[in-house]
């Protein structure tokens, strides 16, 4: 069974917001260059296209919106993920636990966004072609916490590796999770179209993916140095789906 | 955007002694790559290749379907003959380090083999990732080619030895999450090689050298991604094999179905 259009899916909430979940929709299903405004303001429920112009001036504007719909709640995410760090491994910290940092809270994004779950697939269309969104970013306060743990992540790796090599390896590993991210969310996007699949196996689903990918992620990026750990990252992910998500709504 | 990416004329101009329907393989590998196969129209499929002549897909290869196949096909037969001769070498060589990692270093190898013969026009890996062709050797759609095999061969004894150390439990576990994605990076170094090449002053002779680093970089990776704490690096370096095979290769050889003509 197909999923329901964005209108259909959220008729509660305002148009302007419900563009941006139908443009992430579109680019994650049809790449950007293979977007088009007509479909995303059909989805959105509005029949007319000067509804991007009124909300977002221009179609460029309104994929930076889309790529900062989410992006608030990541970084909570990664706030609160690194406090409970913080208050439990405190100067033990290894490679792991930021990478669980920096790709939970993607994982909580797709958990709560099932079954219209196209975030991931969106963000590997958009960061990938836009590597210069980084500096963009800066202009939020908010965005801090994601930044605090790459930085702590090459860190870890620099003392291990040297610098060089740290971020060789970061800019090889990068893609590779970011088609992980897209297949674990299309495969529950598409398990959600069987009624007997509930948010419960969604996220035991996503509690064991995101303990594989701290492994397999940090291996990957220190070979021969790696050791796996024993923190129970399964209970962490599973404790950080309590926590809603906060939504960003570019107005400027 | 990339300057070489976003110049139609000068894509011509680079391929202008190729046949027309040679062109036109060359042409939607470079449109699937960019824009995807929803995106890629038969405007800019045939600019890129050169021709006004608007029936000329349906002409030469009958619809779209068919020429994107097309273009899978002819760089795969290069594929398949780097593999069959690293595998002739791989027979003869002695080394310590396990397995797994000589396999994989065969599968990569063999693309940057095609990377460093179609610079700077290198979309295939990006064309592959589009089409979610996940790997060519698992795809199977060439079994009808005579020359098709030792790249089946070469990944199913990687599969094999990867088995071999982990035991199936975790070979099943494993094998769906990092490794399916590999052309990630393909289509993501494929990017940047384009983008160097784009400003002045680039060495083709340069990058060569950085894919065959490259191919053993991405090796690692991946049997680390798989391995885990049983991972080991290469004991020595491995890139003389990949210049041996390189140097028995020679140019390659691309496979043009006959089309209509």
């Amino acid at each position: 069974m197909a999923l329901k259009r964005t209108a259909h899916l959220f008729p509660d909430l305002a148009l302007k917001e419900r563009l941006l979940i139908a443009a992430e929709r579109d680019i994650a299903l049809h790449s950007l260059p293979g977007s088009r405004i007509q479909r995303v303001v059909k989805d959105a429920g509005s029949a007319n296209i000067s509804a991007i112009r009124y909300h977002y001036g221009d179609m460029s504007r309104l994929q930076d919106a889309v790529f900062f719909y989410r992006y608030k709640a990541i970084n909570r995410y990664a706030d609160i993920i690194m406090q409970r760090w913080s208050a439990e491994v405190r100067d033990q910290m290894r490679v792991q636990h930021y990478v669980f940092a920096i790709f939970a809270p993607r994982c909580l994004i797709i958990y709560h966004t099932l079954p219209a779950a196209f975030y991931c697939a969106c963000a590997e269309q958009l960061e990938i072609l836009k590597p210069d969104r980084i500096n963009d970013q800066d202009r939020h306060p908010w965005f801090a916490p994601l930044r605090n743990c790459f930085a702590g992540l090459f860190k870890q790796m620099s003392d291990q590796l040297g610098g060089d090599r740290a971020l060789e390896r970061l800019q090889l590993v990068a893609p590779l999770t970011a088609g992980m991210l897209t297949q674990q969310e299309r495969e529950l996007r598409e398990a959600f179209e069987d009624s007997q699949f509930t948010r419960a196996d969604a996220a035991q689903s996503l509690t064991s993916f995101i303990c594989e990918v701290v492994e397999s992620l940090t291996a990957s990026l220190l070979r021969e140095h790696y050791q796996p750990i024993d923190t129970d990252f399964a209970t962490a992910f599973h404790d950080m789906t309590a926590i809603p998500p906060e939504w960003f709504i570019d107005s400027d | 955007m990339i300057a070489i990416d976003d110049n139609p004329s000068a894509f011509v101009a680079h391929f202008k002694d190729l046949p027309i329907p040679e062109r036109m393989l060359l042409s939607i590998e470079k449109q699937v790559a960019l824009l995807g196969r929803d995106g890629a129209r038969i405007a800019g499929i045939l600019e890129n290749a050169g021709t006004r002549n608007g029936a000329a897909v349906q002409h030469y290869y009958g619809d779209k379907d068919t020429l994107i196949y097309a273009a899978f096909i002819y760089r795969y037969k290069a594929y398949n003959d780097w593999c069959r001769h690293y595998l002739e070498l791989l027979e003869h060589h002695d080394s310590a380090t396990p397995n797994l990692n000589y396999r994989v270093l065969g599968l990569t190898g063999a693309w940057a083999y095609l990377c460093k013969h179609s610079l700077p026009y290198c979309y295939h890996a990006g064309f592959i990732q589009k089409m979610g062709l996940t790997n060519p050797g698992t795809s199977g759609i060439a079994s009808d080619y005579t020359w098709n095999g030792p790249t089946r061969i070469l990944l199913d004894s990687a599969l094999a030895a990867l088995e071999a150390v982990l035991g199936n439990e975790l070979y099943t576990k494993r094998i769906g999450l990092g490794a399916l994605h590999l052309v990630n990076v393909w289509a993501a170094k494929e990017r940047s090689i384009r983008e160097a090449l784009s400003s002045p002053g680039a060495e083709r002779q340069t990058i060569r050298h950085q894919l065959d680093h490259f191919s053993v970089e991405m090796t690692e990776t991946l049997c680390a991604n798989l391995l885990r704490e049983k991972f080991r690096p290469f004991e020595s370096s491995p890139l003389e094999l990949l210049h041996q095979t390189d140097a028995r290769c020679g140019e390659p050889v691309w496979h043009i179905e006959k089309v209509n003509q």
